[in-house]
C-alpha cells in the first residue's frame, strides 16, 4: 500500500514537472516569437503621413497587427525616410525611444504608454562654484512643479529621480545666484551645475529669484543645525583681527564659551569635551592656540562649517552635545589665486590653483604669529629663551580621475610654543591627515572612503630647582566608508561604517629628583555602523530616521583596578595580552521630522541618542586646555550617554528674514565630576578621583536672521539651564559651569557703500556660576576659605560690543589684485567682565600683610586691531 | 599670588591684557561665621613638648586675627598612653604636652572636649625617608662664599610626600629670613606648575650653618597640605582648578588637621668655596 502511494506521489510530481516545463516552453516560445516580431526587418519607402498610416504600412508588410491605447495620438503627422529597419527601430523612430512599451506575441504587437512609475529618470551630478570650481555643500536642487528636491552632499554630489519628460530644475545656494535649467530627458544622465556668486552673472543659463521652497531652514528635516561659510565668519568682528571659526560659533544660539579667554565651546549645556570638532573628517583634539584664546582653524583654508546641536544625523557620533564639521577648501580648479593677510597677531598666506584645469587642484595655507619676532627682538627675552608663537599649516589636493572617481588629500599641522626661559615650556601640536576617495557607482549610489590620522600631543617642562618634563599624546587612525543610495525621489538611504584605533598616553614624565614616571598607554578600538533614510512620507511630512551602533573595545596591556564604595582600590588585574579585555557599546537612534505648514512655515522635531567613549579630564576653573588629559571609557568608567528631544517652529518672513524658535531638553548620563582637589596629572589611580552622576539641560532658542541685502546678520535670545546631579559631590542638583540662563546676541553687517561695510556684534549673558568663600579660618599663616555650595553664586553679567570697519579696494576688471583693510575693536566700551573672583592677601602689601581681600580678574579690555587682506 | 604673577603676566602680556580689581565680597555673597573650632596640631618623634593650637573660624574676609579657643580639655593618646595638654598661659589657644617622643608607625588620637562637644582626630606616624640629594634646594652664588638658598614652595616628583624646613644660623646680615619651608610632593598639579618666583632672601655667608628638617606625611596629611596650598598660595592662578574646601581629619564639623610626623635632620656649614660641607 505504501508502495502504491509512493508511486502515485511520484507520478503526481512528474506530471507537475512536465506541466511546468510545458508552460515554460510555451511561454518562452510565445515570448521569443514576439521578440522575433519586433526584430523582424521591414523596408519602408519614404512616407509622409499620420502615425496610423505608417503603422498600417508596417502591419501590412510584416503580417501582424498593432493594438494600441487610445492615449496614443495616432493622428500625429510623421515623416519617415526610406530604409530597412527592425520593427522596434521603426517604432522608436515614430514614437521616440523609450516612450512606449512594445509587447509582442505571436501575431500582435501591443503599444502601451509607459506608466509614470516606469518613466523615471535619475539625474546626478555635482554643484560647484563657477569661479573657483569648489564644490558647494548643501545646495538645493528642486523641481518645483513636482515638489521634488534634494541637496548636494559634502562633496557637492546630488542625485534626483523624476518622471521622464520636460521639467525645470532650480539649483540654489546661499550667496549664489539660483540657476534654472530646463531638461527634457528620457534617460538617466549626469548634469553638473555651476553657480555664480551673487555679484556675478552667468550668461548661458537663466537666473531666477531665490525661492522659498529651496530654503534649507524650513525644508531640511534636521533641527538644531547651523551652517556658516568662511565668508560669513569673515564679516564678524574678530578679536585682535584674528577671524576665528569657534569664536564665530559662540555667537550662535545655544553655544557658549568657557570664559572670556577661551575659544572652546559649550553646546546646549554640554561640557567642552562633548563636541566633536572635525577638520575634513579628522577629529581635532585641541582646537586652540595661545592657551585657548584662538582656534586652530585658518579661515582662509576653510570652506564650510556645519554645527549639529540638535538632531545629529546617524553618520555622526562620538560626542554627546554637538558635531562641528569643518570642511577645507578643495583648492581653486580654475586659476591660481593667492590670498593673505597681515594682522595684529599673525600673518597668513594661502595659495591655491589648478594643477590641471578642472581636474586637479591644490591648496597651501599657512599662518604664523609675530610674537616670536618680538621675543627675539627684545634682548632680555632672547637671552633668557622666552618664546611665544603658534603656527598653522594646511594642505589639500584633489584630483578627478573621471566622472566617477575623485581623490582628496588633506592635512593640517599646527603648533603652540610658550617658553618662559628656564622656568617652563608649554608646547602642544595637532596633526591631521585625510585621504578620501569619492566613487560614484551609478546615478543612485555614491560612496566615500576615508583613511585618516589625527594626533594631538603636548609637552610641559617646568621647575627651576627641580625640573621635570611631561609628555602626553592621543592619536587616532581611522578607516571609514560612507554610502548614499538615492533610492527614489522619496527615499535617500545613507549607510556606512568606521573603525578607529585610539592610542592614548595620559602622561609620561621625567623628573630629576626621581625615576621617570610613566602612566600606562591606553589602546582602544572604536567601531560604528549606521543606516539612515530620508523619506518623504507625504508631500508635507519629511522624515530622517536612522540607527547607529557604536562599539568601544579596550585592548592591550593594562592594569585595571577594582574599587569599593569609598573609591579605594580593592583589587588589581593586569592584562598582559594585546587583545581586547573590555567592550562597551550602544545603539544610538536618531530621528528628525519636518512638517510643512505652508511654503514659508514648518514645524520640526528631533530625537538623538549619543554615546561618548573618550572624555577630557580637566578640572580647570578657566576652561584652559593646556593640561587636559583624554581618558577612555573602560571597566570602571562607563561611556557617557545623552538623550535629546527638540521641537522647533521655522518661518520665513518678508525681506528675506528667517525666524525660528527651538525648544530642547537633554538628559545626560554617566557624567563625570572630580573629587575636591582631584589629582588629575600623573595619577595612575585616576579613576579613583572621578565621581559619576547625571545632568540635564533644557532651553529655548529664538533666532531672527537676515541673509541678504545691505544689512545681514542675526539676533538671538536663548534661555538655557544646565544642572548636574553628582550624589558624591552634592546631595542636590547644582549649576553646571556653563549655566548662564539668559543670552542675547546681535550680529550685524551693513554695507555702507559697495566698498565700505560696518560690522558689529553685541553679546549679553547672565553671569557664570562660581563658588565663593562664605567663611574662613587660619592654619599656619594661611587664610583658608570655606566655600558656599558649588556654583551657587554668579559673577556679574557679561556683555561686550565689538565693531569693525572694512574698506575694500576699488574693483578694476583688468586688475587681479584686490585688497581690503579691516579696522576692528574688541570690547569697545572696555567692559571689565570678571573671569573669576578670588581672595588673597592684599597685593599692595602681599609679603607682610596678614589681612585678606577679594579680587576679580578680567581680561581683554578694548583690543583695537588692524588687518590688511589681499588677493591676487 | 604675587609669586607667580611674573610668569603669568608675561604670558598674559603677550596674548592678553589682564586686569585685577579689588571688590567687596559682600556684594556677591553674604559672609557668615559659624565660629567652628579649627585644629592645628602636630606630634613628632622628636623629644619635646608638642603643640595643638585651637582657634575659631571667622567670616570670609576677617577684620581681626582668628580668635583662639581657651578652656578646652585636650588629650593625645597612642592607644596605650594618654597625654594631657595644658594651655599656654602666654599664648591662649596653644595647648602643649610635656616633653614626649612619638613613635613611628603608631596611630595618635587627639580628643578635644569643649563646651560639651567632643572633637577627635587621628593620624599615623609614617617613617620618614632619608634625604635625597639635592632634595629641592639649590645653593646659588655668583660671589662665593656669599649666596642664597633657593627653593620653590613645592618640589614635584618625590618618592614620598614630606614637609621640609630649612633653618640657617649666622646668616648673611642682609638676610631677611632665617627659615623657609617647602614641600616635596609625588604628584604634579597644574595649579602650581608655573613655578613661584624663588625667595632668595635666605642669604648665607661663609660659616653659615644650614639645618634641614624633614617631616614625613601620612597620605591624609599630604592631601590636606596639598589642598591647603592649592586654596591659598596657588589660588587664582591661570591654571587654577575648581575651588573647594580643604579636607580635615577632625570630626564633628571642625576644620584643620592633626598630624603625626617622623623627623630627620641634617646640618652643614658653608665653606670658603661657597659649598655646603
Amino acid at each position: 500500500m505504501s508502495v502504491n502511494l509512493n508511486h502515485q506521489r511520484l507520478h503526481s510530481r512528474m506530471y507537475k514537472k512536465i506541466a511546468l516545463l510545458t508552460f515554460i516552453f510555451c511561454a518562452a516560445s510565445i515570448f521569443l516569437q514576439g521578440q522575433t516580431l519586433l526584430e523582424k526587418k521591414v523596408r519602408l519607402e519614404s512616407v509622409t503621413g499620420s502615425v496610423s498610416d505608417i503603422l498600417n504600412e508596417i502591419s501590412n508588410i510584416g503580417g501582424f497587427v498593432f493594438t494600441y491605447s487610445n492615449q496614443i495620438d495616432i493622428r500625429k503627422p510623421v515623416v519617415i525616410e526610406s530604409g530597412t529597419e527592425t520593427v522596434r527601430t521603426w517604432l522608436d523612430k515614430i514614437f521616440g525611444p523609450g516612450s512606449l512599451d512594445y509587447i509582442a506575441n505571436q501575431h500582435k504587437i501591443i503599444l502601451r504608454p509607459k506608466s509614470a512609475r516606469d518613466h523615471r529618470v535619475t539625474i546626478c551630478g555635482h554643484v560647484t562654484d563657477s569661479l573657483t570650481g569648489e564644490v558647494l555643500i548643501g545646495a538645493t536642487i528642486l523641481v518645483k512643479a513636482l515638489s521634488i528636491g534634494t541637496s548636494s552632499n559634502p562633496y557637492g554630489f546630488f542625485s534626483i529621480t523624476i518622471p521622464e519628460g520636460a521639467h525645470r530644475i532650480n539649483v540654489s545656494f546661499m550667496g549664489y545666484r539660483t540657476v534654472s535649467h530646463d531638461i527634457n530627458s528620457t534617460e538617466d544622465h549626469v548634469l553638473n551645475f555651476q553657480l555664480a556668486p551673487s555679484s556675478y552673472q552667468l550668461d548661458e543659463i537663466s537666473i531666477v529669484a531665490y525661492d522659498e521652497e529651496t530654503k534649507v531652514n524650513i525644508n531640511a528635516p534636521e533641527i538644531g543645525v547651523h551652517q556658516l561659510s568662511a565668508a560669513a565668519i569673515g564679516k564678524i568682528p574678530a578679536l585682535a583681527g584674528e577671524v576665528d571659526v569657534l569664536r564665530a560659533l559662540q555667537l550662535l544660539p545655544g553655544v557658549k564659551n568657557s570664559g572670556e579667554a577661551s575659544a572652546s565651546i559649550s553646546v546646549r549645556g554640554g561640557n567642552l569635551d562633548q563636541n566633536m570638532i572635525l577638520l575634513d573628517e579628522a577629529p581635532v583634539y585641541n582646537p586652540s592656540h595661545a592657551i585657548g584664546v584662538f582656534s586652530v582653524f585658518n579661515t582662509d583654508a576653510v570652506k564650510d562649517i556645519q554645527l549639529y546641536k540638535g538632531s545629529i544625523p546617524a553618520e555622526y557620533g562620538g560626542r554627546l552635545s554637538s558635531i562641528v564639521d569643518i570642511k577645507m577648501k578643495d583648492g581653486n580648479s580654475k586659476k591660481t589665486v593667492a590670498t593673505g593677510g597681515i594682522g595684529s597677531i599673525s600673518s597668513r598666506l594661502t595659495v591655491e590653483g589648478p594643477v590641471k584645469r578642472d581636474r586637479s587642484s591644490f591648496l597651501l595655507s599657512g599662518r604664523y604669529t609675530y610674537s616670536d619676532a618680538i621675543t627675539q627682538a627684545v634682548k632680555f627675552m632672547r637671552q633668557n629663551n622666552f618664546r611665544f608663537y603658534f603656527y598653522d599649516f594646511n594642505f589639500k589636493a584633489s584630483h578627478v580621475f573621471n566622472s566617477r572617481n575623485k581623490l582628496f588629500l588633506s592635512s593640517y599641522a599646527g603648533q603652540d610654543v610658550n617658553k618662559l626661559g628656564i622656568l617652563s615650556d608649554v608646547t602642544w601640536n595637532n596633526t591631521t591627515g585625510t585621504v578620501r576617495w569619492n566613487h560614484i557607482f551609478n546615478e543612485n549610489l555614491f560612496s566615500n572612503t576615508t583613511l585618516l590620522y589625527s594626533e594631538y600631543n603636548y609637552n610641559i617642562r617646568a621647575g627651576y630647582i627641580n625640573p621635570f618634563s611631561w609628555n602626553s599624546r592621543i592619536s587616532d587612525f581611522t578607516l571609514r566608508n560612507d554610502f548614499t543610495f538615492f533610492s527614489s525621489h522619496s527615499n535617500t538611504f545613507k549607510f556606512g561604517f568606521s573603525s578607529t584605533h585610539h592610542e592614548i598616553n595620559p602622561g609620561s614624565a621625567s623628573v630629576r629628583s626621581n625615576a621617570d614616571i610613566s602612566l600606562p598607554v591606553f589602546k582602544a578600538l572604536e567601531h560604528t555602523v549606521y543606516l539612515s533614510n530620508e523619506q518623504h512620507l507625504t508631500k508635507r511630512l519629511l522624515a530622517q530616521y536612522g540607527l547607529r551602533y557604536s562599539l568601544f573595545q579596550n585592548m592591550g596591556k593594562s592594569t585595571v583596578y577594582s574599587y569599593n564604595s569609598s573609591h579605594e582600590i580593592t583589587d588589581t588585574v593586569h592584562h598582559n595580552s594585546t587583545g581586547v579585555y573590555h567592550t562597551n557599546g550602544g545603539l544610538e537612534p536618531r530621528v528628525a521630522l519636518r512638517y510643512s505648514l505652508n511654503d514659508r512655515t514648518s514645524l520640526k522635531a528631533g530625537y538623538s541618542r549619543t554615546c561618548q567613549y573618550l572624555q577630557l579630564l580637566s578640572n580647570s576653573s578657566f576652561g584652559l586646555s593646556a593640561f587636559d588629559t583624554w581618558y577612555p571609557s573602560g571597566v570602571n568608567l562607563k561611556p557617557q550617554k545623552a538623550d535629546q528631544v527638540s521641537i522647533g517652529y521655522f518661518k520665513n518672513l518678508q525681506h528675506d528674514l528667517e525666524a525660528s524658535v527651538e525648544v530642547y531638553h537633554k538628559w545626560l548620563y554617566n557624567q563625570i565630576e572630580f573629587v575636591d582637589h582631584a589629582r588629575l596629572l600623573f595619577n595612575p589611580d585616576l579613576e579613583g578621583e572621578l565621581r559619576i552622576g547625571k545632568g540635564y539641560a533644557y532651553g529655548a532658542e529664538f533666532l531672527l536672521k537676515k541673509n541678504t541685502g545691505r544689512l545681514t546678520g542675526w539676533l538671538s535670545y536663548t534661555y538655557a539651564r544646565t544642572k548636574k546631579l553628582i550624589p558624591e559631590i552634592s546631595t542636590k542638583a547644582f549649576n553646571a559651569n556653563y549655566d548662564q540662563p539668559h543670552n542675547i546676541t546681535a550680529v550685524a553687517n551693513y554695507n555702507l557703500t559697495t566698498r565700505v561695510s560696518l560690522s558689529g556684534n553685541w553679546v549679553y549673558a547672565t553671569g557664570r556660576p562660581t563658588t565663593l568663600p562664605i567663611e574662613s579660618y587660619g592654619y599656619k599663616d594661611y587664610h583658608v576659605s570655606v566655600y558656599a555650595e558649588r556654583n551657587s553664586i554668579r559673577l556679574p553679567h557679561y556683555h561686550r560690543l565689538d565693531l569693525s570697519l572694512t574698506i575694500q579696494s576699488k574693483e578694476r576688471p583688468a586688475r587681479r589684485f584686490t585688497h581690503n583693510w579691516v579696522f576692528s575693536v574688541y570690547n569697545v566700551y572696555a567692559r571689565r567682565n570678571p573671569l573669576m573672583i578670588f581672595t588673597s592677601r592684599p597685593f599692595a602689601d602681599f609679603k607682610s600683610s596678614r589681612g585678606i581681600d577679594a579680587y576679580t580678574i578680567s581680561i581683554l579690555p578694548f583690543i583695537p586691531s588692524v588687518t590688511y587682506n589681499f588677493k591676487f | 599670588m604675587m609669586k607667580y604673577k611674573l610668569p603669568l603676566l608675561v604670558i598674559m602680556g603677550v596674548f592678553l591684557s589682564a586686569c585685577t580689581e579689588q571688590v567687596d565680597l559682600e556684594d556677591y555673597i553674604k559672609s557668615e561665621s559659624t565660629r567652628v573650632i579649627v585644629v592645628e596640631g602636630l606630634i613628632t618623634d622628636e623629644f619635646k613638648p608638642h603643640q595643638v593650637r585651637l582657634t575659631r573660624s571667622d567670616k570670609a574676609l576677617p577684620d581681626s586675627p582668628y580668635e583662639p579657643v581657651s578652656g578646652a580639655e585636650v588629650t593625645i593618646s597612642d592607644g596605650a598612653t594618654l597625654y594631657y595638654l595644658t594651655e599656654d598661659a602666654v599664648m591662649p589657644g596653644n595647648y602643649l604636652t610635656d616633653s614626649i617622643r612619638g613613635e613611628v608607625n603608631k596611630t595618635y588620637n587627639l580628643i578635644i572636649k569643649l563646651n560639651g562637644e567632643i572633637y577627635s582626630a587621628s593620624d599615623t606616624m609614617v617613617p620618614v625617608l632619608k634625604f635625597a640629594a639635592p632634595e629641592g634646594i639649590r645653593l646659588g652664588s655668583l660671589n662665593p662664599p656669599k649666596g642664597n638658598i633657593q627653593s620653590p614652595l613645592i618640589v614635584f616628583g618625590s618618592n614620598a610626600p614630606a614637609m621640609v624646613q630649612i633653618r640657617i644660623d649666622n646668616p648673611h646680615p642682609d638676610s631677611k629670613y632665617t627659615q623657609l619651608e617647602y614641600y616635596t610632593f609625588p604628584g604634579v598639579d597644574a595649579d602650581n606648575i608655573l613655578p613661584s618666583a624663588v625667595d632668595a632672601n635666605l642669604s648665607y655667608d661663609e660659616g653659615t650653618q644650614i639645618t634641614q628638617t624633614k617631616y614625613s606625611l601620612s597620605q591624609a596629611h599630604y592631601f590636606f597640605l596639598r589642598a591647603l596650598l592649592l586654596e591659598t598660595e596657588y589660588k587664582g592662578g591661570i591654571f587654577g582648578s575648581v575651588r573647594s574646601n580643604v579636607p580635615s581629619n577632625v570630626d564633628n564639623g571642625a576644620f584643620g588637621f592633626f598630624g603625626a610626623c617622623a623627623v630627620i635632620k641634617r646640618t652643614g656649614t658653608i665653606g670658603k668655596d661657597g659649598r655646603l660641607h
